[in-house]
């Protein structure tokens, strides 16, 4: 076996009287170390970059406006989300009318869109409040659905709203129904006016 | 009688004949085929708007159910007309003669004759026009409930073209069909 230099003087030196173990830190050459440093020096900022920081939305909505071509109550909302630390393309969820859909995403990764769709009477009018989670808030607020906790103590990453009008349920009465009524009741003076006359 | 008399009389005559005879004077008759042709054309336009049948497409069919409904529809015209003329001026007569007489009353070079015949010119021509726009009025409301009654509830689930021949063809033919009652 080829004994090295470094380990040449432990050879025979019984176990007792060898010297404590080091950190294979200091026993790294000089690049190691400094490559190391500059590593947890720069950890904070790489970690960082996974969590929105000073998050600010700014969202259009769409809801439903009748029921007479829709069969069901759609609200659409698309926003774009601006971090302070200028981060990008992070997966987003969100909760609305108590139902948890994820965000898609437009290639940029700025523009989020989500949709929630549902028969018309268990979506009525109001202002419906949006609570947009990162993959973090996500995931804590299935482990609280799953432990049966409420979701509410769930902080999100931000939060915006969504008004909805309520659905135009169409005329009471319907245009041709109006039209045969007026009609009608013309030609009912025309003809007592004539009965009248023939008298 | 008398020459000159049977000049009068036979005003008077024409007068009456006039009045018993289902034609019509040309202006009149005019008045009632322009009334029939812009009523039969209403539907065109409810029918291109509201059950989308395509002007262009379709034209050769519309002008051709217009002018079918313009022949019957003028023809319920005259025959109502004809039928309330004479109520008309059993109810008129005496107004009219009233009028006449208070406006005639200081003529004192008019006979008696010439008022009465003038009074009757003019009973004539007032019930002719009463007639008319009466008749006129009623055949169009007539016509527009026949109309809509039979293309938005009988004929709802038909094909656009079928709807708007019977509908029109159907209305003006009961329209035809209703003024030849007598009473």
């Amino acid at each position: 076996m080829n004994k090295t230099d470094s380990t040449k003087h432990l050879e025979l030196v019984p176990l007792s009287q060898r010297p404590h173990v080091t950190l294979p830190f200091f026993k790294m050459a000089t690049t190691g170390k400094m490559l190391v440093v500059i590593a947890l020096v720069m950890l904070p900022v790489i970690a960082s970059g996974d969590k929105c920081l000073g998050p600010t939305v700014a969202a259009e909505s769409y809801t439903t406006p009748e029921i007479t071509v829709s069969t069901e109550t759609i609200f659409i909302s698309q926003f774009s989300l601006t971090c302070k630390n200028g981060l990008k393309n992070i997966n987003l969820y969100a909760e609305v009318a108590g139902r948890v859909v994820p965000a898609t995403r437009t290639k940029d990764g700025n523009k989020y869109q989500i949709s929630v769709s549902d028969e018309h009477k268990n979506l009525p009018s109001g202002s419906y409040e949006i609570r947009i989670f990162d993959e973090e808030g996500y995931s804590l607020l299935r482990k609280a659905q799953r432990s049966g906790e409420s979701a509410e103590n769930v902080k999100p990453l931000v939060t915006t709203s969504i008004n909805h009008q309520g659905v135009w349920k169409g005329t009471l009465i319907q245009t041709e129904m109006v039209a045969a009524l007026v009609a009608v009741l013309v030609w009912w003076l025309a003809y007592t006016a004539k009965s009248s006359l023939q008298a | 009688m008398a020459g000159g008399k049977t000049a009068k009389l036979s005003r008077e005559e024409e007068l009456l004949l006039q009045d018993f005879s289902r034609n019509v004077s040309t202006k009149s008759s005019a008045l009632f085929y322009g009334n029939a042709l812009i009523v039969s054309a209403i539907p065109i336009w409810l029918f291109w708007r509201i059950h989308q049948m395509d002007l262009y497409q379709s034209g050769i069919l519309f002008a051709a159910m217009s002018l079918v409904s313009t022949y019957f529809v003028a023809f319920a015209y005259k025959n109502v007309k004809f039928v309330l003329k004479h109520k008309v001026a059993l109810k008129r007569e005496e107004a009219v003669s009233r009028e006449l007489m208070k406006k005639l009353a200081d003529d004192k070079k008019m006979t008696k004759k010439e008022k009465d015949e003038r009074i009757l010119w003019k009973k004539n021509e007032v019930a002719d026009y009463e007639a008319t726009t009466f008749s006129i009025f009623y055949n169009n409301a007539l016509y527009l409930v026949l109309l809509i009654v039979v293309s938005f509830y009988a004929l709802k689930n038909f094909n656009p073209n079928l709807n708007y021949v019977v509908s029109v063809g159907a209305s003006a033919g009961l329209l035809a069909l209703f003024s030849t009652s007598s009473k």
